[in-house]
């Protein structure tokens, strides 16, 4: 529960394609401690690891035999879990993206043309990473408020019953030092009960 | 301490719907085994802009929809589109969905989840398929009463027959469909109230 990590969490991120030289190509490429690089060589691969985790950003190879790269991102985006997964899709041939840009209403969608630039796809991917970052903090600030909130209408609720302050407080005290300790396990009135306290 | 703030609080227990009883399933199946036809019911898609909006809000989907809250479900497909679409349309009601491409990934999966609610076992996989995977569950005593759901293909009426005899509960035609899929998951996961 620690809130302020000095060092970020590694991030998943998904690289998609059918050629073993490509995949290995950008891997060296966005190669960096706090990236954890996955990949995949069609559009079936891609969609197996999608199920198994969560991703920042997916990088995503057009042309591909069976699931082309398109085929394989309406999929993705079908599902609730994971329609939000930002992909930037790697093509050789710009025109075909503006009708693709059409399509997708969820989530964002970029592209990289090839051949590729170096700084521009450490850029971009930068780009999703930081945003799925703040997201990951938002939520677990959100979390953390719920926690919070609950506390504060349990306790709402014992100061309604006959209870002293002081049990009132060892209460909060002990589900505090709980919390901190990491664990989060016994709901208040479980420790209300074994303050001494009766309804 | 003093500030207020808005917040969404979880449900209370009385807000979820329950799933109801389970069914004595056996007569039923034979039933199904006998021709029993569902009707088809076409679940709205879900890119619908009104849809949308409520999805990108951060209050969760009504209750009612979620009727596989909160419950882990194994479901083991060789074909990952399929594993996919199921795992879609099972995470829609709730449920978290625990993923596996062989009957192999599936016994590991059932190994380091002990409370794994129910499978969905694909009976035409390569190397060990869905027949031989569930005789293997059913040898762990501790797996003697979970739920195991064969997925056959429709045109292979004999398939379900062999599927119930070698230890599924009950069994879905492939290609799945929705609701049939879920009458058959309400009969299986028992109704439980949420802690």
């Amino acid at each position: 529960v620690s809130s302020s990590s000095i060092a970020p969490e590694p991030v998943n991120i998904l690289l998609v394609d059918d050629r073993p030289d490509n995949l290995t190509s950008l891997k060296a490429l966005l190669q960096q401690p706090h990236y954890n690089l996955v990949l995949a060589r069609s559009g079936e691969e891609a969609l197996a690891q999608v199920l198994r985790r969560d991703f920042a950003v997916i990088l995503l190879d057009v042309a591909m035999p069976g699931m082309d790269g398109f085929q394989t991102a309406s999929v993705i985006k079908e599902r609730e879990q994971s329609k939000r997964i930002p992909i930037i899709f790697i093509t050789a041939s710009v025109y075909e993206m503006e009708h693709v840009f059409r399509g997708y209403t969820v989530g964002a969608v970029d592209y990289l043309r090839k051949p590729l630039d170096a700084q521009a796809v450490r850029s971009k991917v930068a780009v999703f990473v930081e945003l799925y970052r703040q997201r990951r903090r938002i939520e677990q600030q959100v979390a953390r408020l719920q926690e919070a909130g609950q506390l504060r209408h349990q306790c709402q609720g014992f100061v309604k019953k006959p209870v002293s302050l002081e049990t009132l407080l060892d209460v909060v005290e002990k589900f505090c030092s709980r919390r901190s300790g990491g664990e989060r396990g016994e709901g208040l009135d479980r420790q209300m009960g074994s303050a001494g306290v009766t309804g | 301490v003093g500030s207020t703030f808005t917040l969404y609080l979880p449900l209370s227990p009385e807000d979820q719907a329950p799933l109801p009883p389970p069914a004595p399933a056996a007569e039923q199946g034979a039933m199904r085994e006998g021709g029993f036809e569902v009707a088809h019911t076409v679940e709205p898609a879900p890119a619908t802009p009104a849809l949308q909006a409520a999805a990108e809000a951060p209050s969760p989907p009504p209750a009612a929809v979620r009727e596989l809250e909160g419950r882990r479900i194994l479901v083991v497909d060789d074909d990952v589109r399929n594993l996919f679409a199921i795992a879609s349309l099972l995470e829609r009601r709730g449920a978290e969905v625990l993923p596996a491409g062989s009957a192999k990934e599936g016994f590991e999966v059932l190994d380091r989840n002990p409370d794994v609610a129910l499978v969905l076992m694909d009976m035409m996989m390569p190397e060990i398929d869905g027949y031989q995977a569930t005789r293997q569950i059913r040898r762990n005593p501790r797996h003697r009463d979970l739920p195991v759901i064969a997925l056959t293909a429709k045109a292979m009426p004999g398939d379900r027959g062999k599927a119930l005899e070698a230890g599924c509960n009950d069994f879905v035609p492939k290609p799945v469909e929705q609701q049939r899929l879920l009458a058959v998951l309400r009969q299986w996961i028992p109704a439980e109230r949420q802690p």
